[in-house]
């Protein structure tokens, strides 16, 4: 069988090498097969018309315009680069449509897949969306009004999103889910103006999230455990040397869980063994950081599915936190106040703290102090604090952005497949808080 | 892990056990004439429930009989659908948290489906029913 499937492949290529050299189509050979770069539209007229044509180590490189299409790369298309001339120009843009293969940008199955300098808006669920693979990237993308994330990585391994930018999405602007180890870095990115900037949902180890900027979303920064994924509970994520600020806004649209964060910068929500440092984060109207559990069952005690997850073995150091309600805050577990859970706090610049004196409560390198007690009815008192509801994610007036950067010779750089990733190197023990 | 071993064991003790007895009647008596009184009863159609997480369905794989019904129901904080492969025999285009949708399938067959959010034919989200006539 595989003989006669290998001889009919030699037919095939033979028969389409004779083709090739005769007619017409030879001007298919030449025009892009050859140099492993295929141009949109004059190549091929679509994004999706180039993606099934490619072959792995191809650059599909997409003019300006505004393509009224969605793309599935199928896992066939490995090893492939896709890249906008313009960010601010070359647009995806999905009209809100909802027929069946229209909801995402972007929808990639295939590992080592790289997107570039490109824009999507307008899609009723992800804007560009990772599943299940071996190797992503995406520099140099922003995400615009999509109606669940902006950029996302699902299931998948050996990721970067790097320099990109996300607004408008009701979930979070950037999110990596169910991964463990995840191998994965976040850095060099902004999030404004959604549910979440950056949502973590059971994505453990190995992932770094830094040099990065989170304000006026609902909340900033939140790596959380939830039954509803595989691989729960969430752990040891890096979050250093990012800007938080004003993650107050209740103007977004925003699903549940994240209209719950909203007015906190870095949440740790039932997660463990997690180091938040080196951080600037100010201006929230309840946490600065917050290493909190995620009480699903409380929240829906009729579903006997859920769980109610501690957050546990977490290190917050050497931030500065100022300006929130509660720059620092800490709640191990929605059973029990005395439970310090082995979170620790040290070296952080700070005014007000839940409990106060966390520092001295919460050491780093020493066991805890047995005065350690959290308030649980301020927990849920900010649990259940009613907040402004949603607001529909396709009418939401959002910031206009041209300020942000291009791709540096993105009609000439050299196609870097996403196999080797994280490819950009953070010495994270060199990260400094930002500056102001 | 000790007591999963434990209850393999005793399952495989219990399947050869039965297997033993059944040989050992076979061999010593002759089939009773097959009468349409001594046929087993038809499975009864049932509802079995397919978890619609993010972004998975759980079982992948479902096996029913003809008459039983399949309710996908959203346990995940994302929207979701069910999109047959082929045809439009059944399926849900929006299938909200905490929503549910239900078909019953009257004719055998293998039906393959996905989640066009977050999958495509045979790949991401995706699942299969099998049901038996």
């Amino acid at each position: 069988m595989l003989a006669t499937k290998r001889a009919f492949t030699a037919i095939a290529t033979v028969t389409v090498l004779l083709v090739a050299s005769v007619g017409p189509a030879s001007a298919n050979v030449a025009r892009g097969a050859d140099d492993g770069i295929i141009n949109v539209p004059d190549d091929e007229a679509t994004v999706q018309d180039a993606v099934d044509a490619s072959k792995p180590g191809d650059l599909i490189l997409v003019a300006p315009g505004i393509y009224r299409e969605a793309v599935t790369v199928g896992e066939k298309h490995e090893n492939i680069v896709i890249r906008g001339e313009s960010r601010a120009e070359t647009i995806l843009d999905g009209e809100f449509r909802e027929e069946p293969g229209t909801e995402n940008g972007f929808k990639v199955f295939a590992d080592g897949v790289a997107i570039e300098n490109l824009t999507a808006r307008n899609f009723i669920t992800n804007g560009f969306f990772w599943t299940g693979v071996d190797g992503y990237r995406g520099s140099y993308l922003t995400a615009i009004r999509n109606g669940d994330y902006g950029i996302y990585a699902f299931d998948s391994v050996n990721g970067q999103f790097d320099h990109s930018y996300a607004s408008g999405s009701p979930d979070a602007g950037f999110y990596i889910g169910q991964c463990r180890p995840c191998n994965a870095l976040v850095v060099d990115v902004e999030a404004e103006w959604n549910g979440l900037g950056y949502s973590g949902t059971n994505a453990s180890r190995k992932l770094v999230i830094a040099r990065s900027t989170f304000h006026d979303n609902r909340g900033g920064i939140a790596p959380n455990s939830l039954s509803g994924e595989y691989l729960a509970p969430q752990g040891n994520n890096t979050i250093v040397g990012n800007h938080v600020y004003d993650n107050n806004n209740g103007a977004t649209a925003a699903i549940s869980i994240a209209e719950l964060a909203t007015g906190n910068g870095i949440l740790v929500a039932g997660g463990n063994a997690n180091r938040v440092e080196r951080n600037l984060v100010t201006g929230h109207t309840t946490t600065g950081i917050g290493v909190i559990p995620l009480p699903e069952r409380l929240l829906d005690p009729d579903d006997p599915g859920l769980e109610n997850f501690d957050a546990r073995e977490n290190q917050v150091r050497d931030n500065v936190t100022e300006g929130n309600l509660y720059d620092l805050a800490s709640l191990t577990a929605i059973d029990d106040a005395a439970d310090a859970g082995d979170n620790c706090f040290a070296g952080n610049t700070f005014t007000t703290s839940e409990p106060v004196g966390i520092e001295q409560l919460l050491p780093c390198g020493e066991p805890s102090s047995p005065d350690y007690a959290a308030d649980l009815g301020k927990f849920a008192g900010i649990l259940f604090m009613e907040q402004p509801p949603s607001a529909d994610y396709k009418l939401v007036a959002l910031p206009e952005r041209t300020d942000l950067p291009e791709m540096r010779k993105a009609r000439t750089a050299k196609a870097h497949p996403a196999t080797n990733e994280p490819s950009i190197r953070v010495r994270v023990s060199a990260l400094g808080v930002p500056a102001r | 892990m000790k007591q999963r071993t434990a209850i393999l064991t005793a399952c495989a003790i219990s399947v050869t056990l039965l297997l033993g007895v059944m040989a050992a009647a076979s061999a010593q008596t002759p089939p009773p004439p097959t009468t349409p009184s001594s046929l087993p009863p038809a499975p009864k159609p049932i509802t079995k429930t397919v978890a619609t997480g993010d972004n998975f369905f759980k079982p992948k794989k479902l096996t029913i009989t003809v008459g039983s019904t399949v309710k996908w129901k959203n346990t995940g904080r994302s929207l979701h659908n069910v999109v047959p492969n082929k045809g439009k025999a059944f399926g849900v285009a929006r299938l909200s948290p905490g929503k549910s949708y239900k078909y019953t399938f009257t004719s055998p067959g293998k039906f393959k489906y996905y989640c066009s959010f977050h999958g495509a034919p045979n790949t991401g989200q995706h699942g299969t029913i099998i049901v038996n006539g």
